[in-house]
């Protein structure tokens, strides 16, 4: 290795390690502590009862149904949310590409839900579907009271999520489709292809990689659902998501051996989720070249 | 003929109507909130869309609260620090990722992508903890430091992505010219990188001004309670009553800001949130 | 000015060939040295090594005697224009050739003035304050050629500055620098792939192949005398005729004809070999009644295909398929890159003046002067006839 070989390795690694190391010692470190905890008895309203308790609070979290509610009604809103968002972004997506008039408009406003607070959005919906304060039940003509059912009350989480993340998506889906060269739709088309045709034997073969990439980021987006649900039920009608159950436990009952256990399962949720995707889709995210 | 044209013109006309439903999607809820916000208490409950009658009551209420001004003022503080500590770092690991061969780079990369995965649920208790024990709970800075370190990834790849536009050549003609790297950097790669610094700060910024995990679990105060937590937790001076207006006020105070700059930068914003996940 | 020494210069990748294989060469104070080479032959590593963008594995290079190859490029004093121009987008035309002045923390006074001179000599001063973005290919090409020689360096470096142009741009601009050059009396090193800019700009022609130096010489010496088969390959439009041929008792045996073994150079008569024959297509001449020297080739073939391009008639001739020996040293290799010139079923092209007239599959007859026959062995592709003091 030359001499300026070495140098460059050294700045490299200089102008890399404040970056490494804030990103390390605010996740890294706490993840590391938060297993630590969990395996002691720990709360801090009971501070004298604290020891090592091995393995116990997992296992109270995994046989506790509140625990597998969660886990369920999260799988069930990214799912949900996700699907939606696919069909309905790539919509966009592909209308924005098309468009010819008004397509810096379009963009313009689909990045409003995105800048706009969480918390806000949430209270916007739970609003609208309030049934004294709301205009959903007028304009339906129902007199439902959304947020007080089960399942209602699913449906405006995950239409508030919808609303608010499909914007993203679209904008991800347009970057895809922009760079699919414009010269293999008109060559499919003078091979005679209907417009059909080219979707499903053009263009979304060559934006499997994107999409990939766009659904993965959501989904673990996705998974982390905690404002919504906190702001439109506080977890009632059993809508509580992981998140949820990690914020009570912790941070309400101030459970900290039992919430640190929480935290780490979800951490082994998403890791599972993160690794099953990047094996079934075999795409290197890392190559972002 | 005719039939083309014409069937050419109800695809335009097709066109046209999806793309007005598109913006109708995106500015209903926005819209929504607005009208709330302008409503008179009494009309609050009248199930309507739009006011009957304007009122600007609810944005008084708002400001001669204790809790808002302050919440607003925290926000736009740990915001703004946040910004500023994740995007310097992020701009020279970025620096190094593009233009520099060495071991790091691809530790750096796992890194930020682990990180983007990353459940924040699963640190907000042991920071809870921690921060307590350092002095760190209900602080500035005990928001400002997971916000750097969740949003250095974001940072990094809408500036690795910003770099990699600046042809090399640009940087070795420096060098030939004369230059030294601090120099390159001063006078070509930082003029070139600005626009893309912005970018980043932009969705760096958004990022800590939307937290509402972090901003509710690490603080308990006016002290360092941020405006997604105010409105969250807004009473009002009824105890029973929902001051839905008043939320509406505060919440429309805190949006539109933030969406004339991120409609003012579209173009940027768009390629910063893409940077990432598509390649090219 | 100065005189540039390169020493044993070498560059490996890792695990790979080298990019750069023991190349020593001298260029002359004030000389207008070329480059040339088919793409991926380490031409423009030789030159980003000489400007000090890329490290050398091994190797010296001495500029008037100083080694520099340690040096950072800014502590090198030379000057370079990108094929890309890498004119910084953020500034002026202005600005762009001021800025390695102000880099070298000249006197404002003095930075204008040079400036302006710049500007005067390129044709610039219009423009001086528009921006890279709003030029056109030509006067970019002048920007950064303004940038380079402000500074009068110790020398000019040039990686492919007229590649971006159009095709009559090219030839106008060439002519421009080559007179630029004279006017300067600057040491100027050339990177091309264009055979036509390298015979028309060199003073002198260093020709690359997979990281070698072929040979170094005047472009006029290169296409008379090259040395070996990738030279006589590289260098001429359309190349060179590469035969299969053999040495015996009789002569030279090709498959379109024999030459008798008295026209042969002295130290081949009696000897048996395989050997590679090569004509330039010029150097085949109609046969008339009266007309050809004593020791020629004679050819009779069938005129496969015609071209006529007004001054000149190319005629392909048949038979046309000839196997050439391929292997570990041999004319596949040595041609690589070079497949217009070489291949195994490369048509045998006769250049004939535009006068002629030859129609589609009519037998022709030509005849060529032993004197411009090349013979190279067979294996190695080294020139083997004649000496290059045969053919001046």
């Amino acid at each position: 290795m030359t001499e300026r070989g070495r140098a460059e390795r050294r700045l490299g690694w200089w102008l890399s390690a404040p970056a490494l190391v804030a990103m390390a010692l605010v996740t890294v470190y706490p993840i590391a502590y938060a297993f630590w905890l969990s395996l002691f008895r720990h709360d801090l309203r009971f501070p004298e009862q604290r020891g090592f308790v091995g393995w116990a609070n997992y296992a109270s979290v995994l046989s506790s149904p509140v625990w597998w509610q969660a886990l369920t009604n999260t799988l069930l809103i990214t799912a949900a949310s996700v699907a939606v968002e696919l069909v309905l972004g790539f919509a966009m997506a592909l209308l924005m590409h098309r468009a010819t008039v008004g397509r810096r408009t379009v963009r313009a406003s689909i990045l409003v839900p995105y800048a706009i607070i969480t918390v806000v959005a949430a209270l916007a919906w739970k609003f609208a579907f309030d049934p004294t304060t709301g205009f959903v039940n007028a304009l339906l003509g129902l007199q439902q009271s959304w947020l007080t059912e089960r399942w209602s009350a699913f449906l405006v989480i995950i239409a508030t999520e919808i609303w608010k993340t499909t914007p993203f998506m679209a904008l991800l889906l347009l970057a895809g489709l922009t760079l699919i060269p414009e010269d293999l739709q008109r060559a499919a088309r003078v091979d005679g292809a209907s417009a059909w045709q080219r979707l499903r034997r053009i263009t979304l073969p060559l934006m499997k990689p994107t999409i990939a990439v766009a659904v993965l980021f959501r989904t673990l987006d996705a998974v982390r659902i905690f404002d919504t649900v906190y702001v439109q039920t506080r977890g009632g009608q059993n809508t509580e998501t992981l998140s949820l159950v990690a914020y009570d436990t912790l941070i309400v009952r101030l459970n900290l051996g039992l919430g640190s256990a929480v935290a780490a399962l979800i951490f082994v949720v998403v890791a599972l989720i993160a690794w099953g995707f990047l094996r079934s889709f075999g795409v290197s995210l890392e190559e972002s070249r | 003929m005719t039939g083309r044209t014409s069937a050419r013109r109800l695809g335009m006309l097709g066109e046209s109507a999806a793309m007005l439903a598109v913006v109708a999607y995106a500015l209903a809820p926005l819209a929504w909130i607005v009208s709330l916000s302008l409503k008179r208490p009494g009309d609050l409950n009248d199930g309507r869309f739009l006011p009957q009658a304007v009122t600007l009551e609810n944005y008084r209420a708002v400001f001669n609260d204790v809790q808002f001004p302050a919440a607003l003022w925290n926000s736009i503080g740990i915001a703004s620090m946040a910004t500023v500590v994740s995007v310097v770092p992020a701009a020279f690991a970025a620096y190094a990722i593009v233009r520099l061969s060495f071991p790091g780079r691809r530790l750096l990369l796992a890194g930020a992508l682990a990180i983007a995965m990353f459940p924040p649920a699963a640190i907000v208790g042991p920071l809870f903890n921690l921060w307590r024990a350092l002095g760190l709970f209900d602080t500035w800075l005990g928001l400002v430091l997971p916000y750097v370190s969740l949003t250095l990834p974001l940072a990094i790849w809408t500036l690795s992505a910003y770099f990699r536009t600046i042809p090399r050549d640009l940087d070795q003609a420096a060098r030939v010219d004369g230059a030294t790297p601090f120099q390159t950097l001063r006078y070509v790669i930082a003029p070139l990188a600005a626009p893309g610094l912005f970018t980043a700060a932009i969705l760096v910024f958004i990022f800590a001004w939307n937290d509402f995990l972090f901003a509710t679990a690490l603080t308990s105060t006016r002290a360092a309670r941020t405006v997604p937590v105010a409105i969250a937790f807004f009473t009002g001076s009824s105890q029973f009553e929902l001051p839905t207006g008043a939320i509406a006020a505060a919440s429309v105070v805190v949006t539109l800001p933030v969406i004339v700059l991120v409609v003012l930068c579209q173009r940027h914003i768009v390629s910063g949130l893409t940077a990432g996940a598509v390649k090219g | 000015m100065a005189t540039i020494e390169l020493e044993n210069v070498s560059k490996g990748f890792r695990g790979g060939t080298p990019v750069l294989d023991d190349i020593t060469l001298t260029i002359e104070d004030g000389e207008f040295f070329i480059l040339v080479g088919p793409s991926g032959c380490g031409k423009s590593t030789l030159l980003n090594a000489i400007v000090g963008l890329e490290q050398l594995s091994a190797g010296e290079i001495r500029v008037d005697g100083q080694r520099v190859d340690h040096l950072d490029p800014k502590d090198r004093d030379m000057a370079m224009v990108f094929q890309s121009y890498a004119l910084y987008p953020h500034m002026t035309v202005r600005e762009n050739i001021a800025f390695p002045l102000r880099l070298a923390g000249l006197r404002k006074a003095e930075i204008a003035s040079r400036v302006a001179a710049a500007a005067e000599m390129l044709e610039l001063a219009a423009i001086l304050d528009r921006k890279p973005a709003r030029l056109s290919g030509g006067q970019r090409q002048r920007v950064a050629m303004g940038r380079a020689l402000v500074r009068k360096p110790k020398a000019f470096l040039l990686d492919e500055p007229l590649s971006n142009l159009d095709a009559r741009l090219r030839v106008q601009t060439r002519s421009e620098l080559a007179r630029l050059q004279q006017r300067l009396g600057a040491t100027m090193i050339y990177v091309t792939h264009d055979q036509t800019e390298a015979m028309t700009l060199g003073h002198r022609v260093a020709i690359l192949n997979g990281g070698r130096i072929q040979q170094v010489g005047a472009p006029r010496e290169l296409y008379r005398n090259p040395s070996n088969l990738f030279v006589a390959g590289f260098l001429g439009s359309p190349g060179m005729n590469l035969i299969p041929a053999r040495i015996d008792g009789a002569g030279l045996v090709l498959p379109i004809g024999t030459i008798d073994w008295k026209s042969l150079p002295p130290g081949f008569a009696g000897r048996k070999q395989a050997v590679l024959v090569g004509i330039r297509p010029e150097h085949f001449h109609r046969a008339r009644t009266d007309e050809s020297p004593p020791h020629a080739l004679r050819v009779e073939a069938r005129a496969e295909w015609v071209e006529w391009l007004g001054a000149e008639t190319f005629v392909q001739l048949g038979p046309q398929v000839f196997d050439l020996p391929a292997g570990p040293g041999g004319v596949g290799e040595l041609a690589a890159g070079q497949s217009s010139t070489v291949t195994s079923a490369a048509p045998i092209v006769a250049r004939l003046d535009g006068t002629e007239q030859v129609a589609v599959g009519s037998p022709v007859r030509l005849w060529v002067d032993a004197e411009d026959i090349y013979l190279f062995d067979a294996n190695s592709g080294i020139t083997l006839s004649p000496s290059p003091s045969q053919r001046t």
